[in-house]
């Protein structure tokens, strides 16, 4: 601040003149009511607006003519304030005012006066029960303006604005849920603060929806059936259904649909105010096409059967009794001990569980019971997929081939470098030459000496 | 060279050297010891004779003075002579910037003077007092911008300030100087209780106006 010598201080190195700013902003101005009237011992507080350091702040109490005055201020020419005022009476604040701007002129001074208004004491309400509905009224009683100016209320919901009301109101087709609701008294100037209350609007979702069921129907028909949940508040319900990609609503149970190989669907039940509970959901396969009058099988008492998982086998297709509805990475094979017979049957992963048990008859090696061919047809695995893909009829399990395992070779190498092991050779080599020379040649001698002798 | 040039020259040298020494010996006989206690001698003082004083306690801290003797000299150092080293800084408003001008012992010199028609802050390092000698004032006027000014008090009683009106000067605000506090005591016209009603002697003060001429007329029965 250029007028004033605060900053003269900055470059005092005594501690204690920290506190010796010399600032000559002014603040003063009158407090009255709405009426005119001045108001005695109001409570004015200021800050300077940007200010940080030493006397930014000031505060006094106005006196019987209203007027109060705030100095000392660090306070440029052109600042700003923001003043605030409050009127207490027996520790309770009876009248307020606050963030009032103002701005310093060009000496540091601010000349303000306040207007204090002195609210309507707040209303009384009655708090809204919680209920089952949408539907909600609210009363309340007014509260009382303590000069006996014309009063009136304002109401408001959540995060609404407030408008003027008259107790009882009544507000309807509310969201169900939490809302609150406010309530003030106000006079020509000011308004008391608000009275406010929390209610529910409340709304349960019906139960879930029970034995459901999918029952393949043939010819390409399932029927999808369950028992609707029911609702805690006693409303009506409708039930949906989620099939094929689809929302189905305000459907009935059963519920009839073309038949998927693997149908996977769900079902919930919503209450009018489309609150709704939880999917249940099922998964089915399906074989629609199947004929319907399968023989019956006699008890298959299959002692003995084991499966064993094969891996690595091509893609086999998996049948519903001759009906394509999988593709399948393992297969399973029966082994009937006492007819000695193999019967392979494609598994699914996700369907290993079902265990496609045939008759006892289909593994027999024999073209009996209602098999076009030898354990296959009829009742027993497809001797042809409908596509003319193989299936797998039983085989003697004799014929299960037997993979030897081939043993592995391992390659020993050596642990000296070759170009050594290639010098040393030629060394040998060379030395063996040269000795065999001395040997020739020493034996060349004798020879020669023996020559003599001879 | 010659022989007896050798010996010319380290006869040379040698004086060279007794003479670098009793120079230097005759420097040490001319100092004073550092550990004298006493000095003999004849001293001359001058006594000035003062008529019309002004005693001033100053505080540490700042302190915002009037002078009401109009010295001869109104230069900053003969003013302050006698607490020499105590003050650091002192400060001038300029009724034209609003602004004060420093005077700072280690920095900047701003003014140099005493104006008879201003009022000072003047910073201490430590409390001392000071006494000025000069002649009281009889009537005096000190011509007052708009806006703040601190003109110089410059009676030896207190003067009552009435309402909105000193010497002639209509005003909105005074301010004058609380040592202890080191913040301004405030007079507004409006207030029912004003921090004071008075401008005591040697004491200075702002004050806000929309101009004019501040006419001092000496009190005669005071």
């Amino acid at each position: 601040m250029k007028k004033v010598v605060g900053f003269v201080v900055l470059f005092l190195f005594t501690i204690s003149l920290s506190e010796a700013g010399i600032y000559l902003g002014v603040v003063d101005g009158y407090i009255k009511d709405v009426d005119g009237n001045p108001i005695y011992n109001a409570n004015v507080s200021l800050f300077v607006n940007g200010c940080s350091g030493d006397e930014c702040y000031g505060s006094a109490l106005s006196e019987p003519t209203g007027y109060y005055i705030i100095y000392n201020l660090n306070l440029p020419a052109s600042g700003t304030v923001s003043l605030s005022a409050i009127k207490v009476y027996n520790s309770t604040v009876i009248g307020s005012v606050s963030n009032v701007q103002a701005t310093a002129d060009a000496y540091q001074i601010v000349h303000k006066n306040l207007t204090i208004c002195y609210p309507p004491s707040m209303p009384t309400l009655f708090p809204a029960p919680d209920a089952h509905t949408k539907n909600f009224t609210f009363t309340w009683t007014s509260g009382i303006d303590p000069f006996g100016k014309l009063i009136y209320d304002q109401f408001k919901l959540d995060s609404e604005s407030f408008y003027n009301a008259t107790s009882s109101l009544t507000r309807t087709n509310l969201d169900f849920g939490t809302h609150t609701w406010y309530i003030r008294t106000c006079n020509n100037y000011c308004c008391s603060s608000a009275s406010s209350d929390i209610f529910t609007a409340i709304n349960n979702a019906p139960t879930v929806p029970t034995n459901i069921t999918a029952t393949d129907l043939g010819n390409n028909k399932t029927s999808l059936a369950w028992i609707s949940g029911t609702d805690p508040d006693g409303d009506n319900v409708y039930d949906e259904v989620y099939w094929n990609g689809t929302l189905y609503p305000y459907i009935l149970s059963p519920f009839n649909v073309t038949t998927e190989l693997l149908i996977e669907w769900k079902v919930r039940t919503c209450d009018i105010y489309n609150s709704c509970s939880d999917w249940v959901e099922q998964s089915s396969v399906m074989c629609g096409a199947a004929n319907l009058t399968c023989p019956s099988c006699p008890p298959c008492i299959c002692g003995g059967r084991s499966k064993t998982p094969i891996t690595n086998i091509p893609k086999t297709k998996i049948y519903c009794n001759g009906i394509l509805y999988s593709e399948d990475y393992l297969v399973s094979i029966s082994i009937d001990t006492r007819s000695k017979r193999l019967s392979i049957i494609g598994m699914n992963e996700s369907f290993r569980d079902l265990d496609l048990e045939y008759c006892m008859w289909c593994t027999n090696g024999k073209q009996d019971g209602d098999e076009s061919y030898i354990d296959c047809g009829g009742s027993c695995p497809p001797c042809k997929g409908i596509h003319g893909e193989e299936t797998f009829p039983s085989i003697p399990f004799t014929k299960i081939p037997i993979i030897a395992e081939i043993p592995q070779v391992r390659k020993i190498e050596s642990v000296m470098p070759s170009y050594i092991v290639n010098n040393i050779i030629l060394s040998i080599i060379c030395v063996s030459i040269a000795v065999t020379w001395l040997i020739v040649r020493y034996i060349i001698k004798i020879i020669y000496k023996i020559k003599i002798i001879k | 060279m010659e022989e007896k040039e050798v010996y010319f020259g380290v006869f040379l040298l040698i004086v060279i050297l007794l003479n670098i020494a009793f120079i230097a010996n005759s420097f040490e006989k001319t100092t004073i010891s550092s550990k004298a206690t006493q000095a003999y001698g004849t001293v001359t003082a001058f006594v000035i004779s003062c008529a019309t004083r002004q005693n001033l306690s100053l505080i540490d801290g700042w302190n915002f003075p009037s002078f009401y003797v109009n010295m001869t000299n109104d230069s900053i150092s003969k003013v302050l002579s006698s607490i020499e080293g105590n003050y650091e800084y002192i400060l001038e408003w300029n009724s034209t910037s609003q602004q004060f001008n420093i005077w700072s012992r280690q920095g900047v010199k701003e003014f140099k003077e005493f104006s008879p028609n201003k009022s000072y802050f003047i910073f201490l390092n430590q409390p001392d007092n000071i006494s000025l000698c000069g002649d009281f004032y009889s009537n005096y006027s000190i011509l007052l911008l708009p806006g703040w000014e601190s003109p110089n008090y410059i009676y030896e009683y207190p003067s009552n300030i009435s309402n909105k009106n000193f010497y002639n000067v209509s005003f909105y605000y005074m301010l004058k100087w609380n040592d202890s506090r080191q913040k301004f005591l405030i007079y507004s016209p409006e207030s029912l209780y004003p921090d004071f009603r008075q401008i005591n002697p040697g004491e200075g003060f702002f004050i806000r106006t929309e101009g004019g001429v501040l006419r001092y007329i000496r009190n005669s029965s005071a």
